[in-house]
C-alpha cells in the first residue's frame, strides 16, 4: 500500500527538553490512524512536524515533499483541525465559507452547505456567537468539504461535552468515511475513536511504544482475570501490567499464547483504553 | 497566482477592521451633519459670508475633510500595522490560517498592501462622502443665501480632486511604508508591545550612539537619518522651480483677489501641473530603497510566523 507520510528518525527539542526521540513510522493511504498518548507525550509535536508547522530533526516526507519547506503547497492536499476554537471570530459563517471557497482550490462550498443543512448553525451567525459544539461542527464541515488526501485531527473534541463529541464523530463517519480516506487523529477519549481506527500508535514521553493495525491488538495482547491462588503461576508468563480489580487480579500479556493463559483464569482481548493504561505504566 | 485568494485575504482584513474603516468614519460624518444642521436651525447663521463663492467653499470643504481624514488615516494605519501582523494569532487562530494553502509571506504582504493602498483609498472615499455630505448640508441649510454649483459640477470637481489626491496619498504612504512595516514586524514578535517598542528601540539606539560616541553634543546619525527619511519625500529643488512658483503665485492671486467662481476652476485646472511637479521631485530612489527595507521587515516577520505557531 502507498505510504503518504514517511517519518524517519524524528526528534524535536524545546530548549534542553527533548520531546520527541527518534520516532519512525509510516502512514498508508486509506487507513485511519489513532495517535494516543498522555498530555505532553509529544502527539501534537508529531502532528505539527508532519504538518510543517514546526522545525524538526530527522526526515519527514508528506506526499513526497518536505512539510516544513512546502507547508502551504501541501495544504492543498492536507486538511487539518488543531483547535476547533481557532476559526476567525470576527467573520460570519457565510463570510468564512466564501473566503474558504476563494482561497482553497480543492474546497467545495456546496458540500459545506449540505453538511450544515441539518445543523443549528445559521449562515448569517457570527462565529464568535457559536457554541463550542457548533464551532466543532462548522470546522469539521469546512475540512470535510476539502478534497484532501489526508485529514489530520488533533484533539478535535477537546473541551466538548459528550453529546457534542459523539455528534462530531458521527458526522465524521457519516459524511467522510468513504472513498478510502486517510485520517490521522489524536484524542484523549480513546474509547470514543477505537471503533473507527484501522491502526493505532501509542506515544509515551516522546517515544513511539506501539504502532500496529487494530487486528494485531487481538492477536498480540491478552488480558487475564485471575484469582489469588493462580497469580504466582501467571506471573511466570511475564505480564506487562498487573492491577487489582474487585478482589481479582487483572494481568496484561504481550505475545503469550491465550490457551496457556486460559488455565489460570478468564482470558479476553483488552480494550484500547486498558491497553493504553498498561503500556503507559510499563 | 490566485488573485481570488488575494482579494479574499484583503476582504478579510477589511472585515476584521470594519470598526475603524467603516463604522467610525460614518459616525463622524453623521455627527458633523447633525451638528451643522443643529447649528443652522437653532443657533442661526448670522456669521455666514454670503459673498463666498460656493465652488471654492466646496473645494475648501474637500480639503478640510482631507486634512481631518489624513490625520485619522495615519493614526488608523499605525494601529492597523501594530495589530494586523499579529492578529491572526488571537485565540490560537494561526492554526486555522496555517491550514490554508497560502504562505505566511504572501499573507503578510497582502496585509502590507491593504495598509498601504486599500485602507487609504477607503478613507479617501470617506473624504468624498464627507464632501457630498457638505454639499447636501449646504443645499439644505444655505440654499436661501448662496447660488450653488450644479450637482454634476460638484461631482466632476470631486472626481478630479479624488484622483489627484489618491495619487499623492499612495506615493506618500509608499514613502512611509518602512515606518509602518517596522511597527508591523515588531508586532509579530511583541504583539501589543510593538506600539511602544516602535519608538523605544530607535530611542535606545540613538541614546547608545550618543553614549558610545563620547560626544553628547554631536548629533545622532541614526536620529538624523530617521528625521531626514521621515520628512524629505521630495528633493530640495522643489522650491526653486521658477516657472512653477510663478504659476502658483498667479493662482494665489486668483484666489485672493478674484473671490469668484473662476478661482476654483483655475485651481482645478492647475491640479495636474501641481501633481506632476510633486511627482517629478519625489526622491524615487530613496522611496524604492524604503520599499526594499519594508520588504525585508515583512520577510523577517513572515519567517518568524512560519517557524512559530504560538498566537
Amino acid at each position: 500500500m502507498v505510504q503518504l507520510i514517511k517519518v524517519n528518525g524524528l526528534s524535536k527539542s524545546f530548549g534542553k527538553e527533548q520531546v520527541l526521540k527518534d520516532i519512525s513510522f509510516g502512514i498508508e493511504e486509506g487507513k485511519i490512524y489513532g495517535l494516543i498518548g498522555h498530555n505532553g507525550a509529544g502527539k501534537t509535536t508529531i502532528l505539527n512536524s508532519i504538518l510543517g508547522l514546526i522545525d524538526y530533526e530527522g526526515e519527514i516526507s508528506v506526499l513526497g515533499q518536505s512539510p516544513y519547506d512546502k507547508r502551504y503547497q501541501l495544504m492543498e492536499d492536507i486538511a487539518f483541525i488543531s483547535d476547533v476554537a481557532s476559526l476567525p471570530r470576527f467573520l460570519k459563517v457565510n463570510q468564512l465559507i466564501k473566503m474558504m471557497s476563494d482561497i482553497h482550490p480543492k474546497y467545495n462550498e456546496e458540500k459545506t452547505h449540505e453538511y450544515l443543512q441539518n445543523s443549528n448553525i445559521k449562515l448569517q451567525a457570527k462565529i464568535k456567537s457559536l457554541s463550542k459544539g457548533m464551532l466543532a461542527q462548522l470546522h469539521l464541515a469546512l475540512v470535510m468539504s476539502i478534497d484532501a488526501k489526508i485529514l489530520v485531527l488533533d484533539e478535535p473534541t477537546l473541551g466538548l461535552d459528550i453529546i457534542n463529541r459523539k455528534n462530531f464523530f458521527k458526522q465524521l463517519i457519516d459524511d467522510y468515511m468513504h472513498d478510502g480516506r486517510t485520517i490521522v487523529i489524536t484524542t484523549h477519549q480513546v474509547d470514543e475513536i477505537e471503533f473507527l481506527l484501522s491502526d493505532i500508535m501509542f506515544v509515551r514521553a516522546g517515544e513511539l511504544i506501539l504502532n500496529c493495525p487494530m487486528e494485531e491488538i487481538s492477536e498480540r495482547y491478552a488480558q487475564l482475570l485471575t484469582n489469588e491462588e493462580n497469580v504466582s503461576a501467571a506471573r511466570e508468563l511475564k505480564p506487562i501490567y498487573e492491577d487489582k480489580q474487585f478482589g481479582q487480579t487483572m494481568m496484561m500479556f504481550d505475545k503469550v499464547d491465550a490457551e496457556k493463559l486460559a488455565q489460570y483464569g478468564q482470558v479476553s482481548i483488552p480494550n484500547i483504553s486498558d491497553l493504553f493504561v498498561a503500556l503507559m505504566q510499563q | 497566482m490566485n488573485i481570488k485568494a488575494d482579494i479574499a485575504i484583503v476582504k478579510k482584513e477589511l472585515i476584521e477592521h470594519k470598526g475603524s474603516l467603516f463604522f467610525a468614519p460614518a459616525i463622524l460624518i453623521a455627527l458633523f451633519f447633525v451638528l451643522v444642521t443643529f447649528q443652522t436651525l437653532f443657533l442661526g447663521i448670522e456669521d455666514f459670508d454670503r459673498d463666498l463663492p460656493f465652488h471654492e467653499v466646496f473645494i475648501m470643504a474637500f480639503m478640510a475633510g482631507t486634512a481631518f481624514f489624513s490625520i485619522y488615516m495615519l493614526i488608523t494605519l499605525f494601529f492597523y500595522y501594530a495589530d494586523a501582523f499579529s492578529a491572526d494569532g488571537k485565540n490560537n487562530g494561526l492554526l486555522f490560517w496555517k491550514s490554508l494553502p497560502m504562505s505566511d509571506l504572501r499573507i503578510l504582504l497582502l496585509k502590507l498592501l491593504t495598509g498601504t493602498i486599500v485602507i487609504p483609498l477607503i478613507i479617501l472615499c470617506w473624504v468624498v462622502v464627507s464632501s457630498v455630505a457638505s454639499y447636501i448640508i449646504g443645499v439644505i441649510n444655505y440654499s436661501d443665501f448662496v447660488s450653488f454649483i450644479a450637482p454634476w459640477t460638484a461631482l466632476s470637481t470631486l472626481l478630479q480632486l479624488f484622483v489627484h489626491l489618491a495619487v499623492v496619498l499612495v506615493i506618500v504612504l509608499l514613502w512611509l511604508a518602512p515606518f509602518y512595516a517596522w511597527v508591523a514586524m515588531l508586532s509579530v514578535f511583541f504583539k501589543k508591545w510593538a506600539i511602544a517598542l516602535a519608538f523605544v528601540i530607535p530611542l535606545v539606539l540613538i541614546t547608545m550612539e550618543e553614549i558610545f560616541s563620547f560626544d553628547a553634543f554631536q548629533s545622532s546619525y541614526i536620529g538624523d537619518f530617521i528625521e531626514h527619511r521621515f520628512k524629505n519625500i521630495v528633493d530640495h529643488s522643489i522650491g526653486t522651480d521658477a516657472a512653477f512658483n510663478a504659476s502658483m503665485t498667479s493662482l494665489d492671486m486668483d484666489f485672493d483677489e478674484g473671490r469668484n467662481i473662476h478661482g476654483a476652476t483655475i485651481f482645478l485646472e492647475r491640479l495636474p501641473e501641481m501633481l506632476w511637479h510633486f511627482i517629478s521631485h519625489v526622491r524615487w530612489m530613496s522611496l524604492l530603497a524604503g520599499l526594499a527595507v519594508s520588504g525585508i521587515f515583512v520577510y523577517i516577520g513572515s519567517e518568524y510566523r512560519r517557524r512559530f505557531i504560538q498566537g
